[in-house]
């Protein structure tokens, strides 16, 4: 087993990676309620695998809370989407955090080191050249 | 010269987050985010390590800058490690892109660095 998984990592290029896009994990921070928006238009950059949950923020801002206008709720969504199509990400989340989420909202990403199996890294990255019609 | 950032994730026992961001406060952190969540941990484990896992956690997201990474780990271990009530867990991940941040946090912000719009967008770090 290990000779195996020695000859596979032999095979490997010289980046080390068979796959022909990096994966990253993008995740967004917005207020409450435009978690749905913000997943469907992210969608659209071939981000097939979304997750939306609902944190708390814990950014300071005195005034606001001692006036109890404090909306500290947040959703979050952990997206999975190709490192080719960030630029074009980026760019629309700062256009859509300005005119969507009142000028808030942060993202952020972190590389993914590897994903098991053809069909899954296919899902992942829309790839829809990888996956045979039969299957 | 682009700000590099690390994502801080803090598992913790439910109830403690606070402590854990007053922690990496004190070592500079901005503000962070709260998930709710809900631990599993084997048996075996909890009986060889001797920590008894509470289902009912909290993970604290705090994204900061990379040199203040090692001093904020340092204070929620202090504050939150396995060895308190909190039970914590503290890892870092690499952040390559960021969107929406202040340049620095509040506490070691240059004046110029405040000035620059929320939505500064920095290329990827480091390259």
């Amino acid at each position: 087993m290990a000779e195996y998984a020695q000859a596979k990592r032999s095979d490997l290029p010289e980046g080390g990676s068979l796959s022909p896009h990096r994966l990253m994990l993008l995740v967004t921070v917005v207020q409450k309620g435009k978690g749905t928006f913000f997943s469907d238009y992210l969608q659209t950059f071939d981000a097939n695998l979304q997750i939306c949950v609902v944190g708390t923020g814990t950014a300071r801002d005195d005034l606001v809370e001692f006036l109890g206008l404090k909306d500290n709720l947040r959703s979050v969504i952990f997206s999975i989407v190709r490192e080719d199509r960030l630029d074009e990400i980026f760019q629309a989340l700062e256009e859509r955090f300005v005119t969507v989420n009142r000028n808030t909202g942060i993202a952020f990403t972190v590389p993914l080191s590897s994903v098991i199996g053809k069909l899954s890294y296919a899902f992942l990255s829309n790839e829809r050249r990888l996956v045979k019609e039969d299957e | 010269m682009e700000q590099s950032y690390e994502l801080v994730f803090c598992v913790i026992n439910a109830g403690f987050s606070e402590t854990v961001m007053t922690a990496a406060r004190k070592a500079g952190a901005g503000g962070g985010t709260i998930l709710k969540g809900r631990g599993t941990a084997g048996r075996a484990a909890e009986e060889l390590f001797n920590i008894k896992i509470q289902p009912e956690k909290e993970i604290v997201m705090l994204l900061v800058p990379a040199e203040i990474k090692d001093a904020v780990l340092r204070s929620i271990y202090d504050s939150a490690g396995l060895d308190r009530e909190s039970h914590g867990i503290a890892f870092t991940l690499p952040v390559e892109r960021t969107l929406g941040l202040n340049q620095a946090p509040a506490k070691e912000a240059a004046p110029e660095e405040k000035k620059t719009s929320k939505l500064n967008r920095t290329s990827k770090n480091g390259q």
